[in-house]
């Protein structure tokens, strides 16, 4: 609870002193949970002819600030990358990420932020690189971004059009969000 | 907790604005307000801060009035702008409300809207970022960076609301109110280099705000002389001391910090900090035992020609002794994770001390031409206001500057128009918020009698 309020009197102190035309803007390092928690990486097997096979790893809980619960979210950005590192057989693999207020809400569908999902060809022994990019996240899930804690959830979406296994693990090198609120604290 | 997130704005904010008030005072006289604040008469203020100028013939200060009315035209601005029947539903005094702004109403209270307010101190646009990870924090407040405190910030204040000492042959005896107040907080090296200058949070780092708060008043029986010490009347020196016997009504102070302590990972855990909380309190309520003390003042004015030259000290050794205070003392107990009062001390002897006011200053009065400055230390920050008034018949032309707490420097400018025994004065200042060195303008307005 003390945590909290220190959380609010950092961010109060910012707003106020952005008071005036000014925005607040957080730079949060997602990235730095996941990996931390090591949940940064999902492995994968797909059987031969299997299409749009989810693999998920745990939901992770995001710290945010607290204390722009009444703040106006004008931006929402996503910028992350992912290597795919294949081991065997070829196909396809599509990211979606999930996020919700608490750890039930990533298993949402409602919650998947890309749309249409980020996805890049993989085979061999190769490593593809996904980029994952959201300019503006949409307005839908602006209330997520002025609670204290979000959670997050990836889902990998595999499909295997050949006769072998294949067979990686996605792993997770880079995920920051960009939010943007309007000082509107109060 | 909506409450709560207002009420620490607007402490914050109480803080912030406190420095420039105080500088700037709170004055009513669109005469002295367009000349930066000067004092060109014997007026209650010079008479407050140099007992010598009690001697002084009011001759030597020509043009001084009798009774000042402001006329208070902000307050038609204000009711225009917030009318009366609206009041239950206006955003300005409803912290529920969506178009609620701390700010403004912070404002109205410092700034309080008796005069017109011709251009208001615009606010700046500012960003600021928090850059948040697992393991970091950084907060770069942006152009807000350079009104962070770095030194010791707060409001004193020295007062003696009211001083009846009526006198007979230079001696004077009598009673006056006196009242002090100091809020002083300073900003902990590690708080100071994470919002002032964006350094990331560390681990295990104790990032806190120390704070210094009294509050006393009482009365004090005064006895005093005033008089000339040589010369005549066009060349003297005066010289004027006053003793006072202080008796203290109620009293309170309090220290200590508050603050937190990182962890060995910034964001982890349930709680992401633990509190650290310790402070003292020491008080004498009213109808309590008094406080007693001496102090003097003292004072000499130099007159030479058109020429007044001043300087007054106030409250020299002025320590109250109390001798029944009760003292508290507060610190966060990590086990039970909550603030925990210790067993009071009862009975205590406490001493405090009044701060040593002075004020230098010189008047300067040739025909329609006068011309003044002071220097005002309340013992924690110096104001200087320089004036110039030039009158031409029945009219005056006035201007002047003033350097603030904040050492900026304000420009007051206006005239006047005399018509027997009254005159209409206009008056205008500028001030500066606590976020910006730009300025508003104020636009005084007053009704002198003579």
């Amino acid at each position: 609870m003390i945590g909290k309020w220190i959380g609010v009197s950092l961010v109060a102190t910012a707003m106020l002193a952005g008071c005036g035309q000014g925005t607040v803007g957080f730079d949060v390092d997602l990235y730095s949970w996941l990996t931390g928690a090591s949940k940064d990486t999902i492995p994968y097997a797909a059987p031969p002819g299997a299409s749009n096979l989810a693999v998920s790893n745990t939901p992770q809980k995001i710290s945010l600030l607290p204390g722009v619960g009444s703040s106006l979210v004008d931006t929402v950005r996503i910028t992350g990358t992912m290597d795919l590192r294949n081991q065997s057989g070829s196909g396809t693999l599509g990211l979606q990420m999930y996020l919700a207020a608490d750890s039930a809400g990533t298993y949402a569908a409602s919650a998947g932020v890309f749309n249409p999902l980020p996805s890049a060809s993989v085979s061999g022994t190769n490593t593809s690189v996904l980029t994952l990019t959201i300019p503006n996240l949409s307005a839908r899930l602006d209330s997520l971004f002025t609670a204290s804690t979000i959670w997050v959830r990836m889902v990998a979406s595999v499909s295997n059009p050949g006769l072998t296994l294949l067979q990686g693990k996605a792993v997770l090198t880079g995920l920051q969000l960009r939010l943007v609120v309007q000082d509107k604290l109060f | 907790m909506r409450t709560t997130v207002v009420s620490f704005g607007l402490a914050a904010l109480v803080c912030a604005y406190a420095t420039p008030l105080s500088g700037q005072g709170f004055q009513t006289d669109a005469r002295r307000i367009g000349m930066g604040g000067v004092n060109l008469t014997v007026d209650g203020s010079l008479r407050r801060y140099n007992p010598a100028y009690r001697a002084v013939p009011s001759r030597q200060f020509p043009g001084g009035a009798k009774l000042t009315i402001p006329v208070p035209l902000g307050l038609i601005q204000f009711f225009h702008d917030h009318p009366t029947s609206g009041f239950s539903t206006d955003p300005l005094f409803h912290p529920d409300s969506a178009r609620f702004n701390p700010v403004e109403l912070l404002d109205l209270v410092l700034n309080a809207p008796l005069f017109y307010e011709l251009r208001k101190a615009p606010v700046p646009t500012n960003n600021v970022n928090f850059t948040i990870g697992k393991d970091n924090l950084v907060v770069d407040l942006g152009a807000t960076q350079a009104v962070i405190p770095a030194d010791r910030f707060g409001v004193v204040g020295s007062s003696r609301p009211v001083d009846i000492e009526p006198g007979f042959k230079g001696f004077h005896a009598g009673v006056m109110v006196w009242i002090h107040d100091q809020v002083q907080l300073q900003l902990g090296d590690s708080l100071l280099a994470l919002l002032k200058e964006a350094h990331p949070a560390q681990h295990r780092t104790l990032y806190d705000l120390r704070d210094t708060a009294i509050v006393q008043g009482g009365i004090a029986p005064s006895i005093g002389y005033s008089g000339r010490l040589y010369g005549n009347d066009e060349r003297a020196l005066y010289i004027g001391v006053s003793a006072h016997y202080y008796i203290g009504a109620a009293y309170g102070r309090s220290g200590g910090s508050a603050g937190f302590t990182t962890g060995d990972t910034i964001f982890a855990g349930p709680n992401l900090v633990t509190p650290s909380i310790t402070a003292q309190s020491s008080y004498s309520k009213w109808g309590n035992s008094t406080g007693h003390g001496i102090g003097a003042d003292i004072g000499f004015a130099w007159v030479s020609g058109p020429i007044v030259f001043g300087f007054g000290i106030n409250d020299i050794g002025a320590t109250i002794t109390w001798p029944d205070t009760r003292v508290d003392s507060v610190r966060w107990d990590t086990t039970a994770n909550k603030a925990v009062t210790y067993a009071s001390v009862l009975h205590v002897e406490t001493k405090t001390k009044l701060p040593v006011s002075y004020l230098a200053n010189v008047i300067y009065t040739l025909g329609g031409t006068t011309l003044g400055a002071d220097l005002l230390n309340n013992g924690f920050g110096t104001t200087l206001h320089v004036g110039a008034e030039q009158r031409f018949g029945p009219l005056a032309l006035r201007g002047g500057i003033a350097r603030d707490q904040r050492k900026l420097v304000q420009f007051g400018w206006g005239g006047g128009l005399r018509a027997g025994p009254i005159s209409l004065d206009v008056g205008f200042w500028t001030h500066s918020n606590a976020f910006s060195d730009q300025r508003g303008i104020t636009l005084a307005t007053s009704i002198s009698i003579y």
